[in-house]
């Protein structure tokens, strides 16, 4: 339930921004920068959840991974 | 055949029927309710990438080292397959999950990711549909996974909305100094007989939006749910159980809730740019954490983009957990994790890319559309696993 409770006005609010807004591909420059785009980070962020996963409780949100006993 | 094997098999037979579905989309799909390709195929030619990515992490018990090879292939016809080999060599693996003998050893892991997608023009909508399979195997652990994905693009890509349903079994085994552990079951499969302790069965399921507001800035929005049952410990750690050593037991189920956002924002006047994160996570283990980041961009020319960034972790305790020596006979469940543990880190990181496009004209020219990255973490941990550094290092060159 605490978590529907975040969950809800935050996929109504994503939602809404969805049915409105469209900034059109020849707008989106500095989207595609390093600094911006997600891409550029992808090959570290494996390892990482790894790592994070096996050191802390928690599990998910930005990609987890299975795979080692050190997950348990 | 009990109601929750039943249970099990159905949701295993799905999840190999959707991903039997979507491979055979991205391979031979094309035409599928009516949709057009949206891949160019006047070309003819095939496009893809090469990773090469260098791991490192140390800690005052483990010491891992994890070269990795990446390749990613898009047909002229928009089917889009990637392949992922990681080799782990782990030192010290166990003593470091919390095991009080200290037993030091080198074990190597090695992982194997394949990934297919497509993509299906619905006119207004873009849809791609992927599946993915994961392989791990070391001495005491076997760990498979399968699932498949679906990515909507809607308002000429301003938002994608994806969704990803995966099923994981592993095989969990112990090896000690070279002894055989007696096996429980003797149908031990690829994981010798001679350690294989349980199995571990789980679902995942993600949901996430993301929206880009401006031409300078977007927002994500992730919602996951896991759920595993089957052999939850780790097979090395131990607990004195009233002055007696006993083997580590946790709960047999677990369901774990993660919800995380993403804003990112770039000022063109500094050619800064700012990415605020934040996630929220609980599991019926009583075990809750707040996970905020903060990350900084700063581009340098036109070819160098560095990072700073700060990640803070916190969690209460699971309901079974207690300090060392306190468990009792009574106690169902004993643990032995430090993970288990109320605690808290902080994470201090720097990142330098370096774009390639200055190698052009030289003999390395096949580089220059490439880039490359190298970076460093300082973790300061506050749990009994201690500080920690992570090092990486990439070369990605397109093709």
């Amino acid at each position: 339930m605490r978590l529907l409770r975040l969950t809800v006005p935050l996929a109504i609010a994503l939602a809404g921004l969805s049915g409105c807004v469209t900034v059109a591909p020849y707008q989106r420059g500095l989207l595609s920068r390093p600094a911006m785009s997600t891409d550029f980070e992808a090959s570290e962020s494996g390892f990482r959840a790894h790592v994070h996963d096996s050191r802390e409780g928690a599990t998910g949100g930005y990609g987890s991974t299975g795979g080692g006993c050190g997950c348990n | 055949m009990t109601p929750l094997t039943k249970r099990r098999a159905r949701l295993r037979v799905l999840v190999i029927g959707l991903a039997s579905l979507m491979i055979g989309l991205g391979l031979f799909g094309d035409d599928w309710l009516g949709a057009r390709l949206s891949a160019d195929e006047a070309s003819g030619t095939w496009t893809g990438e090469l990773t090469l990515q260098g791991n490192y992490y140390w800690e005052t018990s483990t010491r891992v080292v994890a070269p990795e090879f990446g390749v990613r292939l898009t047909s002229p016809e928009g089917t889009t397959i990637t392949a992922d080999y990681l080799v782990d060599a782990i030192t010290s693996a166990s003593i470091a999950a919390g095991v009080i003998e200290d037993i030091r050893f080198t074990e190597v892991r090695n992982q194997g990711t394949i990934t297919i997608s497509r993509e299906l023009d619905l006119g207004d909508a873009q849809l791609r549909l992927g599946a993915y399979g994961r392989i791990s195997h070391e001495p005491d652990y076997l760990a498979t996974g399968l699932g498949v994905n679906a990515t909507l693009s809607l308002n000429q890509r301003s938002t994608l909305i994806m969704a990803s349903i995966g099923y994981i079994h592993d095989d969990v085994g112990a090896v000690l100094r070279g002894m055989n552990v007696t096996a429980t079951d003797p149908g031990g499969r690829m994981l010798s007989n001679r350690g294989r302790l349980g199995e571990l069965e789980g679902v995942n399921t993600s949901l996430t939006v993301q929206q880009i507001v401006l031409p300078n800035l977007w927002l994500s929005a992730t919602y996951d749910l896991v759920y595993t049952q089957g052999f939850l410990a780790n097979a090395y750690r131990s607990v004195m159980v009233q002055g007696v050593l006993s083997p580590e037991a946790h709960p047999g189920e677990r369901t774990r809730h993660a919800i995380s956002g993403r804003l990112a924002y770039f000022f063109e006047p500094t050619r800064t740019a700012i990415h605020l994160m934040y996630r929220s996570y609980f599991d019926d283990w009583d075990l809750a954490a707040v996970n905020p980041e903060v990350r900084l961009y700063q581009e340098i020319g036109d070819a160098v983009t560095l990072r700073a960034r700060y990640r803070f972790y916190a969690q209460t305790r699971s309901f079974f957990w207690r300090p060392v020596d306190m468990f009792t006979t009574d106690d169902p469940f004993v643990t032995a994790d430090p993970k288990m543990a109320a605690f808290a880190s902080h994470l201090l990181g720097f990142r330098a890319l370096v774009q390639l496009d200055f190698l052009s004209g030289s003999p390395l020219s096949f580089l220059s559309r490439g880039y490359f990255d190298l970076s460093f973490d300082y973790l300061w941990q506050g749990s009994r696993f201690g500080d920690a550094v992570i090092a990486q290092s990439g070369l990605h060159v397109p093709f």
